[in-house]
């Protein structure tokens, strides 16, 4: 459904180029789960920022395609481009709790988005408000509510529930829970996971915590200094880690449970991207770096039927991954 | 709450309350309400210990934080604080009391003075003094041993110490014989602490030596236009240590330290050229450099991304182990506190509703509320499989809240007793493992 092919996302600023995205390809299919882990800087936001085409203004495509159901987003213009955001892909942003208009009514905010997107009545708009709110677990009785009104969980439900509102084949969900206690949090992505199967919607999901990327998504891709590292199926990639950057920053993830073992430190600090360091952009904090790490960039390749991984030296013996 | 203390407890918390007044509008009367943020708490950090403070927002944890830094006063209660290098201890023999002592430790001379001393009621002053010239020689020889004296007594094992110039007040004629003991704790104790509940002036800067606090935000918390050597020598300024020459050696070593090196190449940039786990670092070194004996650490590495995260928590427990700081750790992330602390309180509205050590709190929980958030906790590992503790709503605002337990309304296990009694109190399960529930 979805095909990223050698996607390049360049930002021009007063210091230079900086190269967010490089060459990052993937695709995702109908209803599936995809998770992108990485830390600040990786590329994971830009990422789905460009596949909305909602840039800063100071960035721009450099290259690649983006299929979406076979039409390339990359080419669209923006009146094009309405069309696609909300009924074909909608984004649930960071802290979107924040986003609502806290001057409107909640319900309304919603029936503005249906209406903007299609031409239906103003009651039918309504009652498909309804019908979202008990989806995402919302009392239908509170569609005249003001944000402030609301807690912090059930604003992130509304919207959840704007992101649904015109039933998109894919949501992009840029950590949507990061903000919340793990309680809300919990209660919140189970109920993403079961609206996903159930309307058969995809989902990339985004995140930081390798700990709710493992357990709602069903596909993986890591990513590091605005490259795809690796990619794979969930269960692969948790228990037989192939780059050393995936294998590093999961031995350095607490868990409360298994066994205690001794947290990893990655040593250095992730690379500046205006100058991204040659060959390998891993390879200055590698513990398996070699001459040719340093000099050519590995491509990301197929390891096995659905696991690639982009490294010259990938990690063959079992990864010591905690066990539960 | 009946717990017994240990020797080496380093701040004590007894009863503390902190209440906000609830803002009406203009024209409103009635009653002035009262948001109970932190209730009737009761905690002890022991020296060189790292005490946990988890729950989810809004539960009074950043309160209880800046309590303790005195950054807020407490409604009411006491919290009381042993000053550094000063131990005391009652000399006994064959199980009665001789008299009591407390002695200071002057590190720069090597020296031990007595600050207190006086004789129990009934025991004979010349044998009181032979025995304490004994103990006293004992320890002069080997004065670095002074941090480990622990001299137990009384009936719960409670190692006494005193921290004043000030002397006991003997405890009455009529109060010798088997009650004398406990008089005698009493008495010890109210002077084995400082009670900082209610500092101000120039006290409170005296004592502000002694604690530090890290914040979460490393971007907020360090003063953009002022440079890395300004930033870290600053609680030296305001406490008045050293020369500035001395001050710049001692950047220039915390900084080391911090593992911000070479040291003279950060000494003179500005916080927004360094990282994110880089200015976390010089928090730390700042926080450290005027040798604090507790630091409250809110939420320090929540901002961190994993890769860095794990070098600053790693620094933050070398310290610890280098300087004998205790921490109160104060974090939503329980897989972090397991990392962490040695012991966790689990707050929900402002009560601590069960504490002890952090591997069996997560590994046992008894407490209802404790059990929903661990079993709320995502876990790295696809194919583990959680089965999720449902609670029903949302945590609710502790305006004036009913006297039962705070939890009721929420809880599973709700009954018609948690329904008529009071909030429960924290009961001792074995091991240190305290739990506030009537149902468990």
């Amino acid at each position: 459904m979805l095909e990223v092919k050698n996607l390049s996302v360049h930002y021009r600023t007063k210091k230079g180029e900086v190269s967010a995205l490089e060459n990052v390809s993937f695709s995702l299919e109908r209803g599936q789960a995809l998770g992108l882990v990485g830390e600040s800087g990786c590329g994971k936001t830009t990422l789905a920022l460009t596949l909305m085409r909602l840039f800063a203004e100071n960035g721009y495509i450099k290259s690649g395609q983006m299929l979406f159901n076979g039409q390339d987003l990359v080419t669209l213009n923006e009146e094009q481009m309405r069309q696609v955001r909300w009924k074909g892909i909608s984004m649930v942003f960071q802290a979107a709790m924040n986003t609502l208009n806290p001057v409107y009514r909640v319900g309304d905010q919603i029936i503005e988005a249906i209406q903007n997107h299609e031409s239906t009545s103003y009651e039918a708009a309504r009652a498909r408000v309804a019908e979202l709110f008990e989806l995402v677990g919302i009392n239908a009785t509170r569609i005249d509510s003001y944000p402030h009104e609301y807690s912090g969980g059930m604003r992130q439900r509304a919207v959840i529930a704007m992101a649904l509102a015109c039933y998109p084949a894919l949501i992009i969900a840029d950590e949507p829970t990061t903000a919340l206690d793990v309680i809300v949090q919990d209660r919140i992505l189970k109920r993403m996971d079961e609206l996903r199967r159930q309307l058969n919607m995809a989902m990339i999901y985004i995140s930081h915590d390798i700990a709710v990327i493992a357990e709602v998504s069903e596909m993986v891709g890591v990513m590091y200094a605005g490259k795809m590292v690796e990619f794979g199926p969930t269960d692969d990639i948790f228990k037989r880690p192939q780059h050393p950057y995936t294998v590093a920053l999961m031995s350095s993830f607490p868990s409360i449970r298994g066994e205690k073992h001794d947290l990893f430190t990655i040593p250095g600090e992730p690379p500046n991207l205006l100058k991204p360091p040659a060959g390998c952009r891993f390879h200055p904090r590698c513990p398996y770096a070699s001459e040719t790490c340093e000099q050519s960039e590995p491509a990301l390749e197929l390891r096995d039927e659905r696991h690639s991984v982009a490294c010259w030296h990938p990690v063959k013996e079992k990864a010591k991954v905690r066990a539960s | 709450m009946n717990q017994a203390l240990p020797a080496n407890v380093s701040i004590w918390v007894q009863d503390v309350r902190k209440l906000f007044p609830v803002q009406k509008g203009l024209f409103v009367r009635g009653k002035l309400q009262h948001v109970h943020a932190v209730d009737h708490l009761d905690f002890y950090i022991q020296e060189g210990e790292s005490f946990g403070l988890v729950g989810e927002s809004g539960c009074g944890k950043t309160t209880t934080g800046s309590l303790l830094v005195r950054l807020l006063e407490p409604t009411s209660g006491h919290i009381l604080m042993r000053r550094p290098q000063v131990r005391g201890f009652v000399l006994q023999q064959g199980g009665t009391p001789l008299g009591a002592i407390s002695i200071r430790l002057d590190e720069e001379k090597r020296a031990l003075s007595v600050v207190a001393a006086d004789v129990a009621p009934g025991a004979n002053p010349r044998h009181f003094k032979q025995q304490a010239d004994v103990a006293l020689s004992q320890l002069a020889r080997k004065p670095e041993q002074l941090s480990q004296v622990k001299i137990h007594f009384g009936e719960n094992g409670r190692g006494i110490v005193m921290d004043h110039i000030s002397r006991f007040q003997p405890p009455s004629a009529a109060q010798n014989g088997r009650g004398a003991w406990d008089v005698w704790a009493q008495r010890a104790r109210n002077v084995e602490f400082m009670d900082i509940a209610h500092l101000d002036g120039a006290g409170l800067k005296r004592f502000r030596r002694h604690v530090q606090m890290i914040f979460q935000d490393p971007y907020g918390s360090l003063n953009p236009r002022k440079t890395i050597y300004d930033i870290v020598a600053e609680p030296l300024k305001v406490q008045k240590i050293g020369t500035l020459h001395e001050r710049e050696a001692q950047v220039m070593e915390m900084l080391e330290v911090v593992g911000l090196t070479p040291a003279e190449s950060f000494m003179f940039r500005y916080p927004h050229e360094l990282s994110g786990g880089q200015r976390q670092r010089v928090a730390v070194a700042r926080a450290i450099i005027v040798r604090p004996t507790f630091v409250v650490a809110d939420e320090p590495t929540s901002m961190l991304d994993v890769s860095i995260r794990t070098g600053v928590m790693r620094l933050m427990q070398n310290l610890q182990k280098e300087f004998g700081i205790s921490y109160l750790y104060i974090t939503h992330d329980l897989a972090v506190a397991r990392y962490m602390c040695e012991r966790i309180a689990v707050m929900y509205l402002g009560k601590i509703v069960e504490m002890g050590p952090t591997e069996e709190i997560l590994q046992n929980p008894l407490h209802p509320y404790t059990r929903a958030l661990i079993s709320a906790v995502p876990v790295p590992d696809p194919a583990y499989k959680r089965q999720p503790i449902e609670l029903k709503g949302s945590i609710p605002k502790p305006i004036d809240p009913h006297p039962r337990c705070r939890f009721y309304d929420r809880c599973p296990l709700a009954s018609k007793r948690c329904e008529a009694e009071v909030h429960p109190a924290l009961v001792d399960r074995g091991n240190g493992h305290f739990v506030a529930c009537y149902e468990v």
